[in-house]
């Protein structure tokens, strides 16, 4: 997959219908890439981070051998998808209202 | 001049001196309001100002003052003071005497001074509060603490303000006001979150550290970030974390509305019931803005690892030059509404037959035009082949219209056939050379096959259509390797072949359908040379057929106009069940059902892939459907028998022996 590739999934993923924005981050929770503003991108980027480290912590403390692959959080507002990764993770925000 | 005038006179000065006294003191430590001579001195009003227009008299008291301040020494008043007499009168009032020599000694009188710094004006407001940095007591609040390695960290960016800390007070809500927000710019965000999970005060240090450097970080990173999102890592995760994004977020639409709406949730019930007399129902069509447009569908495959996984090669793009000429496409129908493909692959020439190769989850292969086979792996991230077999003379060299895979598990083959009559067997490890290879040749005369299938699992004994019209069986290895029988019958070349292979109490596996040019279909023994029956309800170049896998008579043809039928023998074997045309000028040009017959899928001229569901009764056969369609082949060989007679008149009595001929010749038959 080249550079114009994920240029082009991303956009994808970026005008879907309701999606608020995406943000890639990695291990140490630095954003490396992000279609929000960098305010949000800060809060996101630390909040989820830490968030998805805890679940992951869970699952991994219920069973050892499970891990997690993905997680949504649905809120009245938004709908936030977050696929974490070994390395990195990708969270996109899709609103609710939308569909 | 009397002395009571003088003692009134005295006392008035040594009062007024008094005051001068005072105020002189006054004067020296004006800002210490607790020196204790204070305290004793009445509050006086400043009279200086009264007396400060007398200069004179000024000098004079200041002189006397001087005097009366040091007693010990002697200001030394020139004797010839004219008030001499006075001045010895009263040698202790020498201070009151105002000297008539103006000549002063004036002496130096060290006076204390008290210098004291200026005092801090220490406000404190509900909002900011500034605090020093440097080492403090850490047992204060740990915010602060963190806020000095902050500060630490970072160069601050705005001028100005050296100690830039901004103190989360326990009761209030924070507030900035304007002056503090712009120093304290990106900071905003950690404060922010500070201020929200204050309870953990130590998990926020963390945080805010965490946040802080990251910020560090980031300001500096920017082309580390390009650099990162190249890496291989990246892109690896990115390929696979994309995927699982773009499927649920196609999927939360209908998966919120179960959520949220009840009364929904039943309408999509109802929908999704068939009326039981419709056969099949529009599902979905799979079509790619850039990779599908201008293409043809030239072959579909489905994996029997996932079924719900379409594969799908097109043709060359004529219409942009600068896409890849060989597209194969992963298609999933388990997300409805997912427009885009799960994988997409890519090669040098096209793709004309492509198939999932059954033993090996990951493995796709591809027959392309050129007479290279591709092999596609999914596990890699690359769109170009992972193999290809060699351009050369041992492999083809034409158009490889066939692939299947065949064998078992632990020993399993590749069977490819091109144009030009080759047949080569490859193993999927090795695709540097076939295993081997044989050239098709029907009397001398070589075969350009179009089509190729090995019935059921057989390994050895295949049927070839070919361009001229005839179908051939032959088999590869043994006695007779090579191509042994023709069946004639067809004028056009041949587009579709398909053999029975459906498992039931009766054995159908000989059956084989051709479909081809000459606008017909075919049904074949492949004991008998002749077809077993014709169907001829098309009016143009019928481009494939399909036996349904799981049920015995069913089948699915499709035709260049756009039109599929779905035939039922049992049911009527001179029309179709089922016929519908699509709308539009589009052409078909390959049908296949799924694994489990439940659906269909039909691939057109202008790159789109169509799936319908078929309903219940097509792919639930019941026990008579066998037998019945036993029964139905025997009819088609009378038919054809009775047709064979027909054609051919022989002479009366003849006839008769022809007919108990014919008659014993199908009671030996069935």
């Amino acid at each position: 997959m080249s550079q114009a590739e994920v240029d082009d999934t991303l956009k994808r993923i970026q005008e879907h219908k309701g999606v608020q924005g995406f943000l890639i981050i990695n291990n140490d929770g630095i954003p490396i890439r992000s279609s929000l503003d960098s305010t949000l991108t800060q809060q996101y980027a630390a909040l989820i981070k830490s968030l998805s480290d805890k679940a992951r912590s869970a699952i991994r403390d219920i069973d050892p051998t499970n891990e997690l692959v993905f997680f949504r959080m649905r809120t009245k507002k938004h709908e936030i998808l977050v696929a974490p990764d070994k390395e990195y993770t990708m969270i996109v925000l899709q609103a609710t209202d939308a569909s | 001049m009397s002395t009571d005038q003088r003692k009134r006179e005295l006392e008035e000065k040594r009062a007024k001196l008094e005051k001068m006294r005072q105020e002189k003191m006054l004067k020296n430590t004006p800002t210490t309001p607790m020196t204790p001579g204070f305290a004793s001195i009445p509050a006086m009003t400043l009279t200086t100002t009264r007396e400060d227009a007398d200069p004179d008299k000024i000098l004079k008291e200041v002189g006397i003052l001087q005097t009366a301040s040091l007693p010990a020494t002697s200001p030394s008043v020139s004797p010839g003071s004219a008030g001499g007499a006075s001045a010895s009168a009263s040698s202790s009032q020498q201070k009151r005497r105002p000297p008539s020599s103006i000549a002063l000694q004036i002496c130096q009188q060290p006076t204390a001074t008290i210098s004291v710094p200026p005092k801090e004006l220490v406000t404190y407001s509900k909002e900011v509060q500034t605090i020093e940095s440097g080492d403090k007591d850490p047992a204060a609040s740990p915010i602060q603490h963190e806020h000095l390695q902050w500060d630490d960290e970072f160069p601050q960016p705005t001028a100005g303000e050296r100690n830039q800390l901004v103190y989360v007070s326990d009761e209030d809500t924070m507030s900035f006001d304007e002056n503090t927000k712009p120093s304290i710019g990106m900071s905003l965000a950690s404060v922010a979150k500070l201020e929200r999970t204050r309870s953990l005060k130590q998990q926020n240090k963390q945080f805010s550290l965490q946040g802080q450097s990251s910020l560090v970080k980031q300001e500096l990173t920017n082309e580390e970030r390009e650099q990162i999102q190249k890496s291989e890592q990246f892109q690896d995760f990115f390929s696979r974390s994309a995927r699982i994004i773009e499927r649920s977020l196609w999927e939360s639409p209908q998966a919120f509305d179960l959520f949220k709406d009840y009364s929904g949730r039943e309408s999509d019930e109802q929908n999704e019931k068939m009326d039981v007399g419709e056969i099949i129902k529009f599902d979905r069509e799979f079509f790619d803005e850039r990779w599908t447009r201008h293409r043809i569908v030239t072959c579909i495959d489905t994996s029997t690892y996932h079924p719900e996984l379409v594969l799908a090669s097109y043709s060359q793009n004529d219409e942009s030059t600068h896409e890849s000429d060989g597209v194969v496409l992963i298609w999933n129908t388990k997300f409805k509404s997912k427009p885009t493909p799960e994988y997409v692959f890519n090669c040098q020439s096209w793709v004309t037959s492509c198939v999932f190769s059954k033993f090996h989850p990951n493995i796709l292969l591809g027959g392309t035009y050129s007479g290279q086979i591709v092999v596609w792996d999914t596990r890699t991230n690359k769109r170009t082949p992972v193999q290809r077999t060699a351009l050369s003379a041992s492999s083809h060299t034409h158009p490889v219209y066939c692939l299947q895979v065949i064998g078992t598990q632990n020993a399993n083959n590749l069977i490819s056939i091109s144009n030009e009559g080759k047949m080569c067997s490859w193993n999927i490890e090795m695709m540097t050379q076939p295993q081997e290879s044989m050239d098709l040749a029907y009397r001398t005369k070589p075969v350009a096959a179009t089509r190729m299938v090995f019935p059921g699992v057989e390994v050895n004994n295949f049927v070839i259509g070919s361009e001229e019209g005839q179908a051939y069986s032959g088999s590869r290895h043994g006695n007779k390797a090579g191509i042994q029988d023709s069946y004639e019958g067809h004028f056009g070349p041949i587009t579709g072949l398909s053999c029975h292979n459906v498992n039931g109490s009766v054995d159908f596996s000989s059956l084989f359908l051709t479909s081809s040019f000459d606008w017909s279909v075919k049904l074949w023994s492949l004991k008998e040379s002749k077809p077993l029956n014709s169907f001829e309800v098309n009016s143009d170049y019928v481009t494939d057929v399909r036996w349904s896998p799981v049920h015995p008579s069913v089948f699915l043809t499709c035709d260049i106009t756009g039109r599929f039928d779905i035939w039922n023998l049992n049911h009527d074997s001179e029309l179709p069940l089922l016929s519908t045309t699509l709308d539009g000028n589009v052409a078909l040009n390959k049908c296949l059902w799924s694994h489990n017959g439940q659906q269909i899928i039909l691939g057109d001229d202008q790159g789109k892939l169509r799936l319908y569901d078929v309903n219940e009764f097509l792919t639930n056969p019941k026990q008579d459907d066998f037998n019945k369609l036993s029964s139905t082949l025997q009819e088609f060989k009378r038919n054809t028998l009775d047709a064979f007679d027909d054609n051919h008149p022989t002479s009366v009595p003849t006839t008769t022996t022809a007919a108990t001929t014919s008659a014993t010749s199908v009671s030996h038959n069935s």
